[in-house]
């Protein structure tokens, strides 16, 4: 019978079973969700820009949320439009919803939108019609993305129910961007590069443009804030944070912090153990010469 | 002229002889249908050089349309472009609600493509059928209770407001389409519960999955066996834990005012991003951007090389 090799800890530390990897990441996520650990946050400039654009609004026109995500990037993005949307809901802003990369996003925006004005309190109040609309999916290529930013009227016809946009008291007469129309902003909350379209199509219009994109996105858009094309971003699920924490909401974001907190911290501890294996192979190459 | 010819349901009488805008569409299908026949057969029916010039011909028509709409000066008053006494501006915009509906197609061509490869699967009972059948099984069922639920919605426009009013006939029953306004948050129809308890959880399971991969694959490639990897490695430390509160925990006690702030996590993540991130981004976009124009003019004039432009056998 030959005898178990033995393991040094170069090995151990090196060859962990992914497994356990997988394990020990969920463990580290869950135990902050189920405890309730509340951390601090600090709020970051590109946040506090978007407040502010918010805050500049005028309130006889309307904001145009481009709802471009599906359930892959709900973590993130869903927080994201319902932190935006109740805000709006507290500054009285009529809102219209729309999306243009994919087809689920009008049906999750619209659950949002619904739960975040019960959150509100403001069921009573605000009205799918009078307050707000959703105009559903429409496929963004250039030429309707041309006409889209030329005649809203022209390139939304109707609701996503196929209302028309006439009969709708939100929607009535919107029909340009910018200072001289009737929308005076636009937020993109988004998984996917749908924003590159609304540089490109709406920057000459003068609509000041937010940005809700997932994590990864975020660093490519850094050079459009400081152009000045773009006038806040939420950086995934830590922007909605610091947007919940910035308006003093209450939201789901603030309370998953902690979870997605821990899930770096573990990630960090898995590179050291990573990389203490490669020293200790190193000083024992070193010792043998 | 053209738009009224084009654009049947708006379009003058003058043009189509016929008053009424539903006969006007009918007739402007037909006509489109025909249009499309007798092109595509000549495309079918053309060698290999007619069909290329064809091609190159139209994709040229195309991209000049949108060159000279956004070249030539717009009138001072209307802002809107004409070329000898056709309004671009507005043929633009009709040119683009066109384009939905070509794209529409696409959606139609993807189910069809899904439909033949699934449905093949399980005609030759191939290795893992039962996954095609559940698509199929997935497929009619959120589309017929999607269907169902908004059914009478199409045909009755004043559904909407009388949908919770006592009296109304309702089409359906509850559980295929659920008007209780006490339910408004989660509907109890089917519908409902396959898209927000199903489809939307497994969704963003299968993204989720995406987290456990990177940790694994982090912790087995992210090694330091350069200095090129270690400077990778500390920039990525510095992000990931400035990006979170309990790194940013790690510099809390240096003031946030105070001379040194500059120090504090957070602060060099920010400083990561827009001075180094940033300008390395707006070189790449201005690549980006270069390289989009160079290709755009390649295809535009048919200088790309590939389908349609290569000589067949």
């Amino acid at each position: 019978m030959q005898p178990l090799p033995t393991r040094n800890w170069e090995d151990i530390l090196g060859k962990i079973d992914r497994r356990l990897v997988y394990i020990g990441l969920f463990l580290f996520t869950l135990a902050p969700l189920v405890g309730r650990w509340a951390l601090p946050l600090n709020t970051t400039e590109p946040t506090k820009m978007l407040k502010k654009a918010f805050d500049g609004l005028p309130q006889d026109k309307v904001v145009l949320i481009a709802s471009d995500w599906d359930a892959g990037t709900q973590a993130e993005s869903r927080p994201q439009l319902t932190a935006v949307v109740r805000y709006l809901l507290r500054k009285k802003l009529k809102f219209i919803l729309f999306s243009v990369t994919t087809p689920t996003s009008p049906q999750l925006g619209q659950t949002v939108v619904e739960r975040a004005i019960e959150a509100e309190g403001m069921k009573d109040t605000w009205q799918y019609g009078t307050h707000w609309a959703n105009m559903g999916y429409r496929i963004a290529n250039a030429p309707w993305l041309r006409n889209f930013a030329r005649s809203i009227q022209d390139a939304m016809k109707n609701d996503w129910k196929g209302v028309p946009l006439a009969k709708l008291d939100v929607t009535r007469g919107v029909d340009k961007f910018g200072p001289e129309g009737q929308v005076s902003m636009l937020v993109d909350v988004t998984g996917s590069s749908s924003i590159d379209n609304w540089y490109a199509y709406l920057s000459p219009s003068k609509v000041t443009i937010g940005l809700a994109c997932t994590g990864v996105m975020a660093p490519e858009q850094y050079p459009f804030l400081d152009s000045g094309q773009l006038s806040g971003l939420l950086t995934g699920m830590k922007g909605a944070a610091e947007f919940e924490q910035l308006t003093e909401q209450k939201g789901f974001a603030l309370a998953a912090m902690a979870g997605q907190s821990f899930a770096h911290l573990y990630i960090f501890i898995m590179l050291v153990l990573g990389n203490l294996s490669v020293i200790l192979g190193t000083m024992k190459k070193r010792a043998r010469g | 002229m053209i738009l009224g010819l084009i654009n049947p349901l708006t379009g003058t009488d003058d043009i189509w002889i016929v008053g009424d805008p539903w006969y006007r569409l009918i007739i402007f299908c037909l006509l489109a249908a025909l249009l499309c026949t007798v092109v595509l057969g000549a495309i079918h029916m053309a060698g290999n050089q007619a069909t290329r010039l064809l091609v190159m011909g139209c994709a040229f028509a195309a991209g000049l349309f949108y060159v000279l709409e956004f070249f030539i000066p717009p009138d001072a008053k209307s802002q809107e472009v004409s070329l000898w006494g056709v309004n671009l501006t507005q043929m633009s915009g009709i040119i683009g609600n066109a384009n939905q509906v070509v794209a529409g197609f696409t959606f139609l061509l993807g189910v069809y493509n899904l439909v033949h490869i699934h449905g093949n699967n399980i005609r030759r009972l191939r290795k893992g059928w039962g996954y095609s059948l559940s698509f199929f099984i997935a497929f009619l069922a959120m589309t017929v209770s999607a269907f169902a639920r908004d059914w009478q919605s199409f045909f009755d426009p004043k559904y909407d407001e009388l949908k919770n009013t006592a009296g109304y006939q309702l089409w359906m029953p509850s559980w295929v389409n659920d008007v209780d306004p006490t339910h408004a948050l989660m509907p109890h129809d089917i519908f409902s519960v396959l898209f927000e308890g199903f489809y939307r959880n497994m969704d963003a399971t299968m993204f989720s999955i995406l987290a456990f991969y990177i940790v694994s694959a982090a912790y087995r490639a992210f090694r330091i066996r350069s200095k090129e990897a270690a400077v990778l490695m500390i920039t990525a430390v510095i992000m990931m834990m400035g990006q979170v509160p309990l790194g940013q925990a790690i510099t809390a006690a240096i003031p946030k005012d105070g001379f040194w702030h500059g120090l504090r996590i957070e602060e060099i993540s920010q400083f990561v991003l827009n001075t180094i991130n940033g300008p390395v981004q707006r070189a790449i976009g201005f690549g980006l951007g270069l390289g989009a124009l160079g290709m755009a003019l390649r295809i535009w004039l048919s200088l790309e090389r590939g389908t349609y432009f290569e000589e067949t056998s």
